[in-house]
């Protein structure tokens, strides 16, 4: 059975796409070995971790050292650094192609490849995928990888489905609007232009915003509750970051989707390669478009539901984390 | 869901079937959350909650929530060991006692025989850690950037 090594974070701030390319590999039938950079980690790293440490000489030498030693009892076929890469430098890159023939990939989701390592790293990867179609043509236009190919976000129909919810849980979770992620300044504006819905902001910093205060759900959300809440709102609002995507999206209107729920999002040119938009997945201009949208979407709930459901049933077709990893294995020449 | 069913796999320590949450008594959320995720990954276990202080019964897995605020990546265990020490003992009827950093979604399975062993590395970790806050000197040999 072939091996890959997944190098990546486990902590619900990476979100948890690294944990469900593990399990989709192991879908196809490779055996997944997962090395976390951030928790569960050894006595040494751990220390170093939490003094701030993380990416000092020592830390990156006892992060290796633990790589390599993984790489020899596992000898892996493919090793995949996803997310970004924030401690490898280029003499492991090196060393676990030449020592083991494996080749090493990088799979990029936040833009992060600038730095002094990441940067000498880049001509070295046998591939990079990235989650931003952007990205890849600023890779391919101005940098000196191998490839570079475009690898969409995804979703787990395990881990992302639609569910039978209480009406307590309903109540708990429920809303016309929901957002679910950092409180940028940007986000505050827009959602503050919302006056009179029924919205529920969930994740980090809302409450700088006194107008929103009163919608913000200071609790952590990760795994069930987060289908939960993508079950139980009418209407997820999709914003993506200004710094870590260009043409890009995250997971976001792909999870929605899977669970069955109905997703506004932000026109982005990689929206469209994977939806059809108007059909399946419908976009908002500024915040008077995505208020009169809401608005409209509220009051027409067939067709909100016909068009979740057009969503869903694309999703599952072609973008699931298995879809992805079969693209990865593809273009490696490794299925 | 997978995290969780990722971090029992990696501990090792099989599908519990009977199983304990005990909360901090601090927000609701901290120990309903992770309740919910076990029920979920283990329909067929039998989760009771129990009220802080109150004595644990042996059952397969014990699981303890520790709501306090914290920066992302930062585990909260080490500024909680005082509560630690107080509620761990209390889980050795249990097989396994699962320590839950609520705030950023951190699990850690470890057996109950080894709670004394694990208190003890986690003060040492902790004095490591201040040490190397606070020394300069220790931070520069260590090759922090600047």
């Amino acid at each position: 059975m072939p091996t890959v090594l997944i190098v990546a974070g486990t902590q619900v701030t990476t979100s948890d796409l690294h944990l469900l390319f593990h399990r989709a590999f192991e879908a196809v039938g490779w055996r997944s070995v997962f090395v976390s950079h951030d928790s569960h980690l050894p006595p040494g790293e751990q220390v170093l971790l939490q003094s701030g440490l993380a990416g000092s000489r020592l830390h990156g030498a006892l992060f290796d050292r633990r790589l390599r030693r993984v790489a020899r009892e596992v000898r892996p076929e493919l090793v995949l650094i996803n997310g970004s890469n924030w401690y490898l430098g280029p003499d492991i890159v090196r060393h676990l192609q030449s020592r083991h023939g494996c080749q090493v990939v990088l799979n990029e989701q936040h833009l992060q490849v600038f730095q002094p390592h990441q940067a000498a790293c880049l001509p070295l990867y046998d591939h990079v995928f990235a989650q931003d179609g952007g990205l890849v043509a600023l890779l391919r236009a101005s940098s000196p990888v191998r490839g570079a190919s475009l690898l969409g976000p995804a979703c787990d129909p395990r881990e992302h489905r639609p569910l039978a919810l209480t009406p307590e849980e309903q109540a708990e979770y429920g809303a016309d609007v929901c957002y679910l992620g950092w409180a940028y300044p940007h986000r505050i504006e827009l959602f503050e232009a919302l006056d009179g819905v029924d919205m529920k902001l969930w994740g980090l910093g809302w409450d700088a915003s006194e107008k929103l205060r009163p919608f913000f759900r200071p609790e952590p959300v990760f795994g069930l509750k987060k289908t939960k809440i993508y079950n139980a709102t009418r209407v997820n609002v999709n914003v993506q970051s200004t710094h870590y995507q260009l043409d890009g999206v995250t997971c976001r209107p792909f999870e929605v989707a899977a669970c069955g729920g109905f997703c506004l999002a932000e026109p982005r040119r990689d929206l469209q390669r994977f939806f059809r938009i108007g059909d399946e997945m419908v976009v908002f201009e500024d915040a008077a478009d995505l208020k009169a949208r809401i608005a409209y979407y509220l009051a027409h709930e067939e067709e909100r539901r016909e068009i979740a459901a057009r969503a869903r049933a694309r999703v599952l077709a072609e973008h699931t984390y298995e879809h992805r990893v079969r693209q990865v294995l593809q273009v490696l020449r490794l299925d | 869901m997978f995290y969780f069913e990722h971090c029992f796999r990696e501990a090792r320590s099989g599908s519990p079937s009977t199983v304990a949450v005990v909360g901090l008594g601090a927000e609701r959320w901290a120990s309903g959350d992770v309740d919910a995720e076990i029920r979920d990954l283990f329909p067929e276990a039998a989760v009771s909650i129990v009220p802080p202080g109150e004595p644990i019964a042996p059952c397969d897995l014990a699981v303890v929530s520790l709501a306090v605020e914290g920066r992302p990546l930062e585990d909260v265990a080490y500024r909680t060991l005082s509560e630690l020490r107080r509620l761990l003992p209390a889980c050795r009827r249990a097989r396994h006692v699962l320590v839950f950093r609520a705030r950023w979604r951190e699990a850690e399975i470890i057996p109950a025989r080894t709670i004394g062993w694990w208190l003890w590395r986690r003060r040492l970790e902790a004095w490591c850690i201040r040490r190397l806050q606070n020394s300069a000197a220790l931070r520069l040999l260590a090759g922090a950037q600047s």
